[in-house]
């Protein structure tokens, strides 16, 4: 019988598998912003330096010390110094990407009253803040830890004899480590901020004080012979607690613990706000 | 066929309030799988007392099962039993409307694949066929509607909690959304929660009512249009003493309501004094002699049936307690 002549019927489970909700959260999540042609631009925009950087090392690989003396520096180097540098690098794409994919992951639920709608359903509020945090978690990869890996491999693959299995071992784990940390860092705070109105914009506004203001400020303080302005370095301090596991100097004239500290804290400050603007309570407009 | 298991809803003593502002108090009772209405004016508690069945709320004191789950500790567990539909809101744009249903069908513990051929069936039930693929946004407001009660029904729920469903509607629409509430309650055996203001679709589509009033159950009896008790409404228009008719009129009736030289007052005809004729009759002649006796000039009387809308007002005004 017809689908439109049978009305209503009951569901028969099929007894496929059933993909946990933060999963289900997570992919609706990611996928929206895919189908956006100038995100995905912006993806491989954000490639670009580690082709920059492979083609530094192929040649590097191949010339020696003639391009040591053409494009020194840590930037372009194959140790875990090196690849946090180019991490440190990233942050421009990482402020565009993550607030682009993450600053209405919950504001646009506030506002349409979808918060009532996900709490109708059988999951918790770890599931829904899981599967919004590995969104930002994802897009935060996509530009750091992904093009990190690669270049790893490729590095290896160029002169095994460089860095020798450091490079498909333990900078790779070092990476994974400081990636994710630094990443569901940056996606409780984005999503903190996302919770706490139903404007995206200001979300906007309030994520580039953070991360491009508080960079500018901390060089403002550097400029005028004062260090202690790097302690609003928001993004900055994420990079200098990753130096700590990265074995490379301090990124900033700040302590990398006090960096650590500074990083912890912003993770509970984000989770106590979390707990507390994501409720199932309608908006009335 | 009806093939889901009967499943009961049992509220025990619950009590909830808002910032020490209490919005509901001390509310108990027991529902079998049919369809109730519940009633109450704004800020009454029915919108709290459906999130407290979702479990949204911290349920303590008091206690919420659906059929054997209790809501303060297996509230996931238990809404996959729950299909609720908000008033406001509850679509989530960027999605088309069968994406939008097959989101909710995962989210509610559905394999991928059953939840979009799932998503199929219930919008083609609910009359969006055609429109499926359209983005969610675009839809009218009517649309929403049944977009929304395909988002609660996608998982096969036991109970339907809605909340203002005929909210925006025109006429055919809502017609349309009764009669599908109409089908799940009374032909496919789904147990409907349904919230309103408007009377008339409880006496459409429930078989009980549940009146709220700040926060407190008051009431709960069955729905038969037209016939609620032996109880009859008197509207007089007329001149001369209204005050002290009135006054009179309120020993005789069981509500009375003045708007200007419109007087309206519900008579119980069972607790008339016994005498000669129709209890209607005795009930006419009681109205004039009162009339007579303080100097009131009835121009017209008409008598009609209660309605449930007599009944309501009655209820939770608190003016005529």
């Amino acid at each position: 019988m017809p689908v439109h002549e049978r009305g209503y019927t009951h569901w028969n489970p099929s007894g496929a598998r059933v993909d946990p909700p933060w999963l289900v959260i997570a992919r609706r999540g990611l996928l929206a912003p895919l189908k956006n042609r100038w995100m995905l631009m912006l993806l491989f925009g954000a490639l670009v330096p580690a082709i920059v950087k492979a083609a530094i090392v192929f040649f590097k690989a191949k010339a020696g010390q003639f391009m040591d003396l053409a494009v020194g520096g840590e930037w372009t180097s194959v140790t875990p110094a090196g690849f946090l540098s180019f991490v440190e690098h990233q942050r421009f794409f990482v402020f565009l990407i993550t607030v682009i994919v993450g600053a209405g992951l919950i504001a646009r639920d506030k506002r349409d009253n979808g918060l009532s709608l996900y709490f109708s359903r059988p999951i918790s509020l770890l599931d829904y803040l899981g599967g919004k945090t590995l969104v930002v978690l994802a897009a935060y990869a996509a530009v750091t830890l992904l093009p990190s890996l690669l270049l790893c491999l490729f590095a290896y693959l160029v002169d095994p004899t460089a860095a020798g299995l450091d490079l498909l071992l333990l900078t790779p784990l070092r990476l994974a480590v400081i990636s994710i940390f630094t990443g569901v860092g940056l996606s409780l705070v984005l999503l903190a901020l996302s919770s706490l109105g139903t404007r995206t914009v200001l979300v906007v506004v309030w994520w580039a004080v953070l991360c491009l203001g508080g960079e500018a400020i901390g060089n403002l303080g550097d400029g005028i012979g004062l260090d202690s302005f790097q302690y609003v370095n928001f993004l900055g301090h994420w990079h200098n607690a990753s130096s700590l596991l990265m074995s490379a100097p301090a990124r900033l004239p700040v302590p990398p613990a006090a960096s650590l500290l500074i990083c912890l804290a912003s993770i509970a400050g984000s989770l106590a706000i979390l707990r507390r603007q994501i409720k199932p309570v309608e908006v009335v407009v | 066929m009806t093939e889901t298991i009967a499943s009961t809803i049992r509220v025990n003593r619950l009590t909830f309030a808002y910032h020490r502002e209490p919005a509901l108090r001390d509310v108990d009772f027991s529902l079998q799988q049919d369809a109730v209405g519940l009633l109450g004016p704004n800020g009454s508690g029915k919108t709290t007392l459906l999130r407290a069945l979702l479990g949204q709320i911290d349920i303590k004191p008091g206690q919420v099962h659906v059929g054997d789950l209790d809501m303060a500790r297996q509230a996931p567990a238990g809404r996959r039993r729950l299909g609720w539909m908000p008033e406001r809101g509850g679509i989530i744009p960027g999605h088309s409307g069968v994406g939008l249903v097959a989101y909710m069908g995962e989210l509610s513990g559905m394999p991928r694949q059953d939840a979009m051929q799932r998503a199929h069936e219930v919008l083609h039930f609910v009359g969006l066929k055609d429109e499926r693929y359209r983005h969610c946004e675009t839809y009218s407001q009517g649309m929403r509607q049944r977009l929304k009660l395909a988002c609660a029904l996608v998982h096969d729920p036991e109970w339907l909690l809605l909340d203002e469903p005929t909210s925006g509607l025109d006429p055919a629409g809502r017609v349309a959304m009764l009669e599908l509430v109409n089908d799940l309650a009374g032909r496919k055996g789904l147990g409907v929660i349904l919230s309103t203001h408007l009377l008339a679709d409880v006496e459409a589509t429930c078989n009980e009512i549940l009146v709220l009033r700040e926060g407190r159950l008051l009431e709960r009896h069955a729905v038969a249009p037209g016939d609620v008790g032996g109880k009859q409404v008197f509207e007089i228009t007329g001149f001369g003493g209204e005050e002290d008719f009135v006054a009179a009129l309120r020993r005789l009736a069981v509500n009375v309501e003045q708007d200007g030289r419109h007087i309206t007052a519900v008579i119980d005809l069972d607790t008339l004094p016994q005498g000669e004729g129709a209890a209607t009759g005795r009930a006419v002649r009681a109205v004039l002699e009162l009339a007579q006796a303080h100097d009131y000039a009835p121009r017209r009387l008409r008598r009609r049936p209660v309605t449930l809308a007599d009944e309501f007002y009655s209820l939770v005004n608190p003016e005529d307690d």
